[in-house]
């Protein structure tokens, strides 16, 4: 949705409201949450700014608004109502109105300080396990000694640093836990226009009321990311788009690229932008119409800081860019709302977003601007990161050997057997949660219930006795794939039932859902299991796996186990496991087994 | 009706998703069933950005319907 970023304006999105809200309610794959809101100023608005802004993600909020400034007694409290509403996040939605620091004389008063939040941290997960977003604070917008204030002890200006230290290292230690950085936007935008003193005095609101969409954006960005609605891949176009001017006209020492001329140090700076984002994982591609040869000197040039190395996937050539774009995507295994989309043509950026309404288009004219808005809509907001993250690029990078490697094979088995996969099973673990947790959240293809988790909830259900639980990660002769595939079954008695099963694109047809099977088949055998169930929710992407238990000879099922399952999905039986574990039978990958019991 | 009121009914209509909505000097909250604190909070952050002005408290405390609005609009841009 690219008008979000008009949505910014206070009075548009106020004045809008009810008109998006209604359009956007129409989508009926929205993935419904809770959201409970402890405040210690008033919320008003921003509620169904937020509704807007998650709305727009696919995301339905339906909220618990505490009571004005009683965040604490109601995160430290016995509290029956929110315990009742079984919230999916917590909003601690607190400023520096909030903190002791104009109350307390003593010397440590910090320490007094610190704990308190400790105790509402700690409460709250304990209590209600679910997600926490908690505002870190803004600096105080005087500060009566001047720079004293944040070179001396006591000064309020390192007090707020103090704090925000707290929040910022407990965020590190606590998965779960997330900053909504008012710091940030107070600074972004000024503190002096931030605050809004009669606002506060009148209404207790923290910030001024034009920022209420910037921070009800900001909510709703960190919300997506946890609930795996991040943009993942980058395609962009090269002339006018990574430098100034056209290459095949110009030659590659003519373009606009460098520190010596403004343009050109405009365009070094959006390189480092967009070589940052891929250190975080994201996937950098190019569709650029040109020749490739003289495209590619562009990446050549010293002065370039985005290297042939930094992409993935280069077409550079003279088909039109929705067949390259859908080329990309094919090859990364994405959907196209992955996907952002860079052009300086307005042509071209029509086209495509005629072929793809759901890739992100973003015309560049003012390399700045784009920045702004990439930076904004925050489309690669990154809650958390796994290690998997990080590794994201190689991996893609190591399955385009992949396929250069199957063009030289006969068949399909025998270049699977020339991969030398090796698969490692684990159980979920603490080891592995945060990584197990963004893969049954994120994948949305090869995803049987789309059910989606919190940390805390997978923590809860992976741990107790009824459920068993199946981890993939995945080594080939090109490198580590890492985690890649998990399953989650549920007995009762001599049943069992596949709950959540979900598989990383990456890895499609490799037959790691074969060996999942039979690694499920075999372990129910083990355990006395008689019948195994599976399940299938359909949603707008999922398609392609409606049939999939069919293919290994489950019938449809309308019995009397897992009655909880019946409502929203269809069932699927086998009750010949051995007939299961022979058809799963795959030689092309050895299974390892690893117990992190 | 005078300009400024022509301008607040403007803003009314925004802010309480009406375009039908009109207003005279004596509206005041009761007559509005959405106006309630906090769309009045939302009134007055429109009011000035479409005016260019600030309200100070007092006038905020003060004002009971459109009349006291427009007046004080009028009498910030004199």
């Amino acid at each position: 949705m690219s008008e979000l970023y008009d949505l910014l304006d206070y009075s548009t999105l106020l004045s809008k409201k009810k008109e998006i809200r209604q359009s956007l309610l129409q989508d009926r794959n929205l993935l419904e949450i809770k959201i409970a809101v402890l405040c210690g100023g008033t919320f008003g608005t921003a509620k169904d700014f937020l509704e807007i802004f998650l709305l727009s993600y696919g995301i339905k909020p339906n909220f618990f608004i505490g009571d004005y400034n009683r965040y604490y007694e109601e995160a430290c409290f016995e509290n029956p109502q929110l315990k009742e509403f079984s919230p999916d996040f917590i909003l601690v939605y607190v400023s520096n109105k909030n903190l002791m620091y104009y109350e307390q004389t003593e010397e440590n008063h910090l320490t007094g300080e610190q704990d308190k939040w400790r105790n509402i941290w700690n409460d709250l997960h304990d209590r209600y396990h679910c997600s926490i977003i908690q505002n870190n604070f803004e600096y105080y917008p005087y500060r009566h000694i001047g720079n004293g204030a944040r070179a001396l002890a006591g000064g309020n200006i390192q007090y707020v640093d103090a704090m925000n230290e707290l929040v910022s290292k407990y965020a590190q230690d606590n998965t779960g836990f997330y900053i909504c950085d008012i710091n940030y936007m107070s600074a972004y935008v000024g503190l002096a226009n931030w605050f809004d003193d009669r606002m506060w005095y009148l209404y207790k609101y923290p910030m001024a009321m034009a920022h209420l969409p910037r921070y009800a954006l900001n909510v709703a960005n960190i919300i997506k990311a946890v609930m795996g609605k991040n943009k993942k891949t980058l395609i962009t176009d090269l002339d006018n788009t990574l430098w100034g001017g056209v290459i095949g006209e110009l030659g590659a020492q003519g373009i606009e690229l460098g520190t010596e001329t403004p343009r050109g140090h405009s365009y070094t700076d959006f390189q480092k932008y967009l070589k940052d984002l891929s250190k975080w994982g994201i996937v950098l591609n190019i569709a650029s119409k040109n020749n490739y040869q003289t495209g590619i000197q562009g990446l050549q040039l010293k002065k370039s800081v985005l290297r042939e190395d930094d992409f993935v996937f280069k077409e550079i050539n003279w088909e039109p860019k929705g067949d390259n774009i859908a080329g990309i995507l094919t090859k990364l295994n994405l959907l196209p709302e992955a996907a952002v989309f860079l052009d300086d043509n307005d042509m071209e950026c029509d086209s495509v977003k005629g072929a793809f309404p759901q890739i992100e288009v973003i015309q560049v004219k003012d390399v700045k601007a784009v920045m702004d808005r990439l930076d904004t809509l925050s489309y690669y907001e990154m809650a958390s990161i796994s290690s998997d993250d990080r590794k994201r690029e190689q991996y893609y990078k190591d399955n385009r050997k992949r396929e250069l490697l199957k063009k030289q094979y006969a068949s399909y088995e025998e270049y699977l057997d020339s991969l030398h996969m090796e698969c490692i099973q684990s159980a979920i673990s603490m080891e592995n949660m945060e990584r197990v947790v963004q893969l049954l959240n994120k994948t949305n293809q090869f995803n049987f219930m789309t059910n989606r988790y919190s940390i805390e909830q997978m923590e809860q259900l992976s741990g107790s006795a009824d459920y068993r639980s199946y981890v993939l990660r995945l080594e080939d002769k090109f490198g580590d794939n890492g985690i890649i595939a998990v399953a989650l079954v549920k007995t009762d008695s001599d049943c069992a039932l596949i709950t959540d099963w979900v598989m990383s694109c990456r890895v499609f047809g490799r037959n790691i859902e074969k060996l999942m099977l039979h690694i499920i088949a075999e372990d129910c055998m083990e355990h006395s299991v008689k019948h195994l169930y599976g399940c299938y929710r359909g949603t707008e992407k999922n398609k392609p796996i409606a049939d999939f238990y069919d293919r290994y000879h489950f019938a449809k099922y309308d019995g009397g186990a897992f009655p909880n399952y019946r409502n929203n999905s269809v069932l699927w039986e086998c009750s010949d496991l051995n007939m299961l574990k022979q058809i799963t039978e795959t030689n092309n990958i050895i299974l390892r087994r690893e117990n992190h019991e | 009706m005078s300009e400024t009121l022509e301008r607040v009914n403007e803003v009314f209509r925004t802010v309480f998703e009406d375009d039908t909505l009109v207003i005279n000097e004596g509206t005041n909250a009761e007559q509005i069933e959405k106006w309630d604190s906090l769309q009045h909070i939302n009134l007055l952050a429109v009011l000035e950005e479409t005016f260019g002005i600030t309200f100070d408290i007092d006038e905020i405390v003060a004002m009971e319907n459109v009349g006291d609005i427009v007046s004080i609009i009028e009498a910030k841009k004199k």
